[in-house]
C-alpha cells in the first residue's frame, strides 16, 4: 500500500512532467511556425545583395517584407544609383502579385533613370483598387516586387563600392493615413553597397 | 451617532459651505440648490468664461470658410479683450480678407467708400474693429471708409442706430470729417429722437433697453454739453424701471442676453458699475448675473434667452460687453475708446503699375471646364506673364466688378523665362482684361501664394499618393471646391480632372516628362503679341 506522503509525491512530480511536455510542445511549435512569419515586420522596402549575372551584368532584388491592412492601388520608389559607372538596363518582373492574380506591369523609364542617376518606378492601378497590392498576397517565397538590372560601364573597377539607396517609397491608399511612406516613417527602408569582383 | 449630534454637524457643515468658495461650487455643482453664477469682487468668475468665450471664437473665426465682415465684432473682441496684440498674425490674416472685401464692395456701392448705400452701420462695424486691430480705416486697400461720414444724409438714412454708431466710429479714434459739424448733428438727432420716457427706439415709438443703451454708449463722450448729460441721466432711469428682478432685460417680450449687454457696456461707458450701482441690482441680481446665467459652459459661448443654443451673435455682444466691464474693473479705456491702441504702422508699398510703367502682362485661357468632371463651365483658368517685376511677389487682379489673387507657378515661369501666374477666374471675363496693367496691383513686400501642379497632399513630393488622391477625386471618394487644387490636380491642363491626370504625374514621375498644363505656356508666345 503506498504512502499518503508517496502519493502526493507523485502526483507533484507528474504535474512537473505534463507541465515541462506542454512546454516542449508549444517551444517546438513555434520554431516550426517561426518560418510561416506569423511575427510580423514593420513593412520594409528591401534592396538586396546584387547577383551576378555574368561579367558585365548582375541584378538586384528589390523585396518588401509587408504591408498594413489596406490595399494598395499605387506604388511609387525612388532608388539612386551611381550612373557614372553603372547602367540601368531595365526591371524584371517580381514574383509579388496584385490582387485578381496579376502580375504588376511596372512603369519606368531606363533612359531618363540613367540621365538623372534616378531610377522612378511606378505601379498605378487606374481602377483604384481592382489591382492593388495586398498583404494577403505576400510571403517569404513571394516578396521580390522587382528585379533591377544593370550592367557596368567600362570605367567600372573593382573593389570600388557602389551604392543602391531607396530615397523616395510609397505605397499609397485611398485613405492617405493608411498609406505607407518614408516620408512619413511608416515604410522603412535598407539599402544596399556592393563590391564587385572580378571586373575586366 | 445621536441625534442632536447629527444637527449640530449639519449646522456647523452648512456654515462652512456658505462661507467657503470652494465648498459652494462643489455644493451647487452636484444641483442640490439652482446654481447662482457668483461675480467676485475682483471679477475673477467673469475672467474664467471671458477666457473661455475668446478661446472658442478664435476657434471660429480662423475657419478658412469664416466670412470677414460676419465675424468682425469677433475679432474685435478678440483685439480689446487683449486675447492678441494687434501685430499677431491672427489680425494680419483678417486685415488681408477685409481689405479684398472692402475694395469689392466699396467698389461696388461706388459711394466714395461706403460699403452699403443704406445702411451707414456697415462703414461703423469695419471701422470699428479695423481701429481695434490698429489698422486705419482711411486707408483700407483701395478706400478711406471716414469719407462718406462728410454726408450726415447717408448717416442717418438708418435712423437712430447709423447715427449712434456713427459716432462710436468716428470717436473710436478722433477720426475727423471735414465737415466738423457732423458730430454735433449726430448729437442733436440722438437728442431729438429720446421719447418721453427717458428711452430710444428702433421705430420712434417704443423704447428698447438695446438702443437705449446703445445711443448712450455713443453719447458717453458728450457729457460736457448739459443737455447730453440730463438725457443720459433720464436714460438710464428708464434702464433701472424696466430692469427685471434677475438683474436682466426683456426685448419683444423674452429675456435678451443682448440687451442685458447692452446695458452693461453702457454703463461701463458712464462709469457706472453695473454689477453694484444700486440702480442696476434688483433682489440681489445685477445685469451681470443675469448675464452670466445665459453662458452655456459646454459650448462656450452665450444664449439669446433662457433654455436656447448658444449663438454667435449673442456671444459677440455679451464678449464686448465682460470686456467693457472687465476694463471699467481695471480703469482702462471703454470699450470703444480705443485711443489707447497701439497702431500698424502702413509699410505697404504698392507699386503703381499703369500708365507709363514698363510692366507688360500677356495672358491667356487656358482652359474652360464642362461641369463634367468637377471644373464648372462657369470657370476658367487664366495665366499671365508679367515682365518687369521681382520674381514671386503677390499679384492681385481687380476692375472694379472682379477682384482674384493670382498664383505663382514656379515651373511656368521656367519654362516661360519670365514670371507666370495662374488663377481660376470666372469665364464671364474678358481675357483682354487680364492684359491691362491698370487691372492689376502688385505688392513687393509679400511672396504670392504659389502652385505646384500634381502635388496634390502638397507634401513637396509628386509620388504615388499624388496620383492615388486624384484616383480617389475622380471616382467621386473625395470631393474638392478649393480653387487651388483644382488647379493643382489638373496637370493635363484640359477641362477635366480624371485617370489622365493621375496618369500624367505617373510620367512625370517616371520620365520627368513636363504636365500637359505647363507646355499649354507656350501659348503665351502666341497671344496678345
Amino acid at each position: 500500500m503506498i504512502s499518503k506522503t508517496k502519493k502526493i509525491v507523485c502526483i507533484c512530480v507528474g504535474i512537473v512532467i505534463i507541465a515541462v511536455c506542454v512546454t516542449m510542445f508549444f517551444l517546438l511549435s513555434h520554431k516550426d511556425n517561426k518560418n510561416k512569419s506569423t511575427v510580423r515586420t514593420s513593412p520594409t522596402v528591401t534592396i538586396e545583395t546584387p547577383e551576378k549575372v555574368d561579367d558585365d551584368n548582375f541584378s538586384v532584388d528589390v523585396t518588401l517584407s509587408s504591408l498594413g491592412d489596406s490595399i494598395y492601388p499605387a506604388v511609387s520608389m525612388c532608388i539612386d544609383f551611381d550612373s557614372e559607372y553603372l547602367e540601368f538596363q531595365g526591371i524584371t518582373n517580381g514574383n509579388v502579385k496584385v490582387i485578381g492574380d496579376t502580375v504588376p506591369e511596372w512603369n519606368v523609364d531606363t533612359g531618363y533613370s540613367n540621365e538623372t542617376g534616378k531610377i522612378n518606378i511606378m505601379y498605378l492601378d487606374i481602377s483604384g483598387g481592382k489591382y492593388a497590392f495586398s498583404d494577403s498576397l505576400l510571403n517569404d517565397n513571394d516578396n521580390i516586387l522587382f528585379t533591377l538590372d544593370f550592367s557596368f560601364k567600362d570605367n567600372a573597377q573593382s573593389d570600388n563600392t557602389y551604392e543602391f539607396e531607396i530615397e523616395d517609397a510609397v505605397f499609397a491608399t485611398e485613405n492617405s493615413e493608411k498609406s505607407l511612406a518614408v516620408n512619413s516613417g511608416t515604410l522603412k527602408t535598407q539599402n544596399v553597397k556592393f563590391i564587385p569582383e572580378d571586373l575586366k | 451617532m445621536k441625534a442632536y449630534e447629527k444637527k449640530f454637524f449639519s449646522v456647523i457643515l452648512s456654515a462652512m459651505i456658505l462661507n467657503s468658495p470652494v465648498l459652494k461650487q462643489a455644493y451647487y455643482s452636484v444641483n442640490l440648490i439652482p446654481e447662482k453664477n457668483i461675480v467676485y469682487a475682483d471679477g475673477q468668475n467673469t475672467d474664467t468664461i471671458l477666457e473661455n468665450v475668446l478661446s472658442e471664437m478664435t476657434e471660429t473665426v480662423t475657419q478658412p470658410d469664416s466670412d470677414a465682415v460676419s465675424c468682425k465684432w469677433s475679432m474685435m473682441c478678440l483685439a480689446r479683450g487683449d486675447y492678441y496684440s494687434t501685430d499677431d498674425k491672427i489680425f494680419k490674416d483678417y486685415y488681408d480678407r477685409i481689405v479684398e472685401t472692402v475694395n469689392i464692395t466699396a467698389s461696388s456701392v461706388n459711394m466714395n467708400g461706403a460699403l452699403n448705400n443704406l445702411y451707414s452701420t456697415d462703414n461703423s462695424g469695419i471701422i470699428l474693429t479695423l481701429t481695434a486691430i490698429g489698422r486705419n480705416p482711411e486707408n483700407t486697400g483701395d478706400w478711406n471708409l471716414i469719407t462718406p461720414y462728410e454726408d450726415f444724409g447717408w448717416i442717418s438714412q438708418q435712423g437712430i442706430n447709423g447715427v449712434a454708431f456713427a459716432l462710436l466710429a468716428l470717436d473710436s479714434f478722433d477720426y475727423q470729417t471735414t465737415d466738423t459739424t457732423i458730430r454735433q448733428q449726430c448729437v442733436d438727432y440722438i437728442l431729438a429722437k429720446q421719447l418721453d420716457d427717458g428711452g430710444w427706439a428702433y421705430d420712434d415709438e417704443m423704447s428698447t433697453p438695446d438702443i437705449t443703451a446703445i445711443t448712450l454708449q455713443a453719447l458717453s463722450r458728450y457729457t460736457d454739453d448739459e443737455r447730453v448729460s440730463e438725457s443720459a441721466t433720464k436714460a438710464f432711469d428708464y434702464l433701472s424701471d424696466i430692469q427685471l428682478d434677475d438683474g436682466g432685460y426683456e426685448a419683444w417680450g423674452s429675456i435678451s442676453a443682448e440687451s442685458i449687454a447692452q446695458v452693461i457696456t453702457a454703463c461701463t461707458a458712464f462709469g457706472i458699475n453695473p454689477d453694484t450701482d444700486e440702480r442696476f441690482v434688483k433682489n440681489g441680481n445685477s445685469p451681470v448675473d443675469a448675464l452670466l446665467g445665459l453662458y452655456d459652459d459646454n459650448l462656450k459661448m452665450f444664449r439669446h434667452s433662457t433654455g436656447e443654443d448658444g449663438n454667435s451673435m449673442t456671444t459677440d455682444q455679451s464678449a464686448y460687453a465682460l470686456i467693457a466691464y472687465q476694463r471699467f474693473l481695471n480703469g482702462r479705456n471703454s470699450l470703444y475708446d480705443m485711443r489707447d491702441v497701439a497702431q500698424i504702422a502702413d509699410t505697404t508699398e504698392k507699386t503703381d503699375i499703369s500708365g507709363e510703367d514698363k510692366i507688360v502682362f500677356k495672358a491667356v485661357c487656358l482652359y474652360t471646364g464642362d461641369d463634367v468632371d468637377i471644373i464648372p463651365s462657369s470657370e476658367m483658368a487664366v495665366a499671365v506673364a508679367v515682365s518687369g517685376i521681382p520674381e514671386g511677389v503677390a499679384l492681385t487682379y481687380s476692375d472694379g466688378n472682379y477682384t482674384k489673387d493670382f498664383l505663382y507657378s514656379q515651373e511656368m515661369s521656367d519654362k516661360a523665362e519670365t514670371s507666370v501666374y495662374i488663377a481660376l477666374v470666372s469665364s464671364e471675363n474678358d481675357i483682354e482684361n487680364f492684359t491691362k496693367a491698370e487691372n492689376y496691383s502688385v505688392n513687393e513686400e509679400i511672396s504670392g501664394d504659389t502652385i505646384v501642379f500634381g502635388d496634390v497632399n502638397n507634401d513637396g513630393l509628386i509620388n504615388a499618393q499624388d496620383a492615388m488622391d486624384i484616383l480617389s477625386i475622380w471616382t467621386k471618394k473625395k470631393n474638392i471646391t478649393d480653387e487651388k487644387n483644382i488647379l493643382t490636380l489638373n496637370v493635363n491642363g484640359d477641362k477635366r480632372i480624371n485617370n489622365l491626370d493621375a496618369i500624367g504625374i505617373s510620367e512625370k514621375f517616371v520620365s520627368g516628362k513636363d504636365f500637359g498644363i505647363i507646355e499649354k505656356i507656350e501659348l503665351l508666345s502666341e497671344e496678345n503679341k
